[in-house]
């Protein structure tokens, strides 16, 4: 573990990436507490219109370029650093809003992937046999499925389930926490839904290893539980990669949040995704192109950051696939 | 994989019946709903899907008992479907009097142009690429090339496909901002004429398709092109005093490739994805546009269509992968 953080600290390019997201997770956090309404002294302007900063629209600045102030008599003085969109919301703060959705989306499908994974490789493993056999059998099937059009569909069912929005107890419950999370919680569900399932395939090879080992075999002789050895034999040691594993997995999260906003299938408006901001951005790429100029070059960004640390991680705990 | 087909049918039943929101009269409303089906049972509307009007109309005739066969008997016979079974995806609900098929069979032809050339074009710069990273290993050619693959992979399609309309089409004027440059008849169905404005209007899109493609294509090669050159036989065949670019060409590339067409596979879903964003970001009239609209206007037959459509097209690319896999690899042999 000390070597394999000292090679990691050594990986410039990966200390930068963590450096960048922890930056980014900071920002997302603080985004009520630093964002542009904020920081130039205009909250109060804001709250007296009932808006959410992200929402707040201001019709007279529709497509204000960037560096101009806005000619809204509410907010005279207010400078707009990356312009405003079509209906004159102020794109740097949406952007900051929008890299808690990304960064969630992230983190959140990163866990659930981890722990289903995790909890399904290590009983398959362990447990071997038949039921090894049919637990894989059926991760087989879903690795034959087209893992974006399942979200996709998923997503369509979701939406239509929200829209007619008549639903009681616990569908309507879900409803209620997916219309408070701004439709996040639909999008959590449909990518942690299948994503689990290389995990899964990971985690069961890992304890199949680890199976054989003296410790393991110790463990039994000494006449430990298997509750004992799953949890303090097994799972320390299969963790690990499978962080790895994992983190490699979380540009694809992101781009998939983004790429289902895109076609308006992701979050609802008028939480701010990214790709929901690229897509209105694209709409007027030739009249007002600086648009999609902030959320597109913060989502290539923050994917790129998350590239280079799981492949500094990679490299760290993996010295044999160095430079793959 | 037929069940990844079965899979897919199960869904359409669902989605089906939430069309009524649209804000026309009640009369035209019931009566495109009619059309549709959609007053029936959700059992007979899947029925009618699967099956066909006329197989479900068959069987209320017969046994006129089963619930839901009042409305059926009330509608089949207006009926257009003939069943998926059958090849008949039925009618779109949003574009009037259009069938899917009419549809797919327009826009599919167009969606794998723009497909095949990414792929194309992937394996074209990507290969080359990774092979000269993995031969001026740790030099700065290395280095260069491997953070442009991990750019590559983190430019998503939906930044680059607007980025490069904005530089190439809007600011300098070079290539046209969007549609397709092919029209029907193709040669053998899908090769269009390799007319220069088909090739103008291709070039922006199949970049920003194919680029993610290069990007993971040349990572591959490049690693596995190191791998195989630390083989023992490599060694013998240098020995042996080979030139240099038979060793690589002959010997290295064709064994390191092997990896390259495993992830074809995958790599085709990836194209699949991208291609929906694509092909809404250039106006191409593919499928993945047709797709793309249809989820916003919820027409629910166009998009268990598509979808079934493209099932069966990630199934075939897979098997496709599987023979090309064997064919490289003669030690892979199918049980």
């Amino acid at each position: 573990m000390g070597d394999a953080m000292r090679s990691l600290l050594h990986h410039r390019l990966a200390v930068s990436s963590i450096v960048f997201i922890l930056v980014l997770a900071l920002i997302a956090i603080l985004a009520g507490l630093i964002n542009p309404y904020v920081l130039q002294g205009y909250s109060d302007a804001l709250a007296a219109t009932n808006q959410a900063p992200f929402a707040k629209q201001t019709l007279q600045d529709n497509y204000a370029r960037p560096m101009t102030e806005s000619k809204n008599p509410d907010l005279q003085g207010f400078v707009y650093y990356a312009g405003a969109d079509n209906l004159g919301r102020d794109i740097l703060t949406r952007t900051i809003y929008g890299a808690r959705i990304s960064l969630s989306v992230a983190l959140v499908a990163a866990l659930v992937s981890l722990i289903i994974g995790i909890a399904y490789g290590l009983t398959s493993g362990y447990l071997g046999g038949r039921v090894d056999e049919i637990m894989m059998r059926f991760v087989d099937f879903l690795y034959g499925l087209p893992i974006v059009i399942v979200v996709i569909l998923m997503q369509v069912y979701f939406k239509a389930v929200a829209r007619r929005g008549d639903a009681s107890g616990i569908v309507g419950v879900i409803l209620d926490a997916n219309a408070a999370l701004g439709g996040m919680l639909f999008v959590f569900i449909a990518i942690g839904a299948l994503n689990w399932i290389g995990m899964a395939r990971i985690a069961r090879g890992q304890t199949l290893s680890y199976k054989q080992k003296e410790f393991v075999e110790a463990a039994r002789a000494t006449g430990s539980g298997s509750r004992r050895i799953l949890f303090s034999h097994l799972m320390p040691n299969i963790l690990g990669p499978c962080i790895v594993q994992e983190t490699l997995q979380i540009p694809g999260y992101i781009l998939l949040e983004a790429f289902l906003s895109f076609i308006g299938l992701g979050v609802d408006a008028p939480t701010p995704s990214w790709g929901i901001m690229i897509n209105e951005g694209f709409q007027a790429l030739r009249s007002a192109p600086h648009i999609i100029l902030v959320p597109a070059a913060a989502l290539s960004l923050t994917v790129l950051a998350f590239n280079f640390l799981g492949d500094g991680l990679r490299d760290a705990f993996d010295p044999r696939q160095r430079g793959v | 994989m037929l069940t990844v087909f079965s899979m897919m049918r199960a869904l359409p039943g669902g989605p089906f019946d939430f069309e009524g929101d649209k804000s026309l009269a009640k009369a035209v409303t019931d009566n495109l709903e009619r059309r549709h089906h959609l007053d029936w049972s959700e059992s007979w509307q899947f029925v009618s899907y699967v099956l066909g009007d006329d197989v479900a109309g068959a069987v209320c005739e017969t046994i006129p008992s089963i619930p839901g066969c009042d409305k059926v008997l009330d509608g089949y016979k207006a009926g257009v479907s003939r069943g998926v079974i059958r090849g008949d995806l039925g009618m779109a609900m949003r574009q009037r009097g259009r069938t899917i098929n009419g549809i797919i069979g327009e826009s599919f032809p167009v969606s794998l142009q723009l497909g095949l050339m990414a792929i194309g074009f992937g394996l074209l710069t990507g290969i080359p690429l990774g092979t000269i990273a993995a031969l001026k290993q740790n030099t700065t050619i290395d280095y260069a090339a491997s953070f442009f693959a991990v750019l590559g992979l983190s430019v998503p399609s939906l930044v680059l496909g607007p980025v490069l309309i904005w530089i190439f089409a809007l600011k300098l004027g070079w290539f046209p901002v969007s549609t397709w440059g092919a029209q029907p008849p193709f040669f053998l169905g899908f090769i269009p004429a390799p007319t220069k404005d088909f090739f103008m209007h291709a070039a922006l899109p199949v970049t920003a398709l194919g680029l993610a493609l290069t990007a993971s294509i040349a990572r591959l090669t490049r690693a596995s092109l190191l791998q195989v050159i630390g083989e023992d036989y490599i060694r013998t065949a240098r020995a042996k005093g080979l030139p240099q670019s038979t060793l690589i060409v002959r010997h290295a590339l064709r064994n390191s490739l092997i990896p390259v067409v495993t992830i074809l596979g995958p790599l085709t879903a990836s194209v699949v994805t991208g291609s929906f964003v694509t092909e809404f970001v250039f106006g191409i009239p593919g499928m993945g546009k047709h797709f793309i609209t249809s989820i916003n206007n919820r027409d629910y037959s166009m998009i268990s269509g598509v979808t079934l459509v493209y099932a069966l097209l990630l199934v075939i690319a897979n098997m496709i992968v599987d023979i090309m896999y064997a064919w490289l690899d003669p030690r892979i042999k199918f049980e």
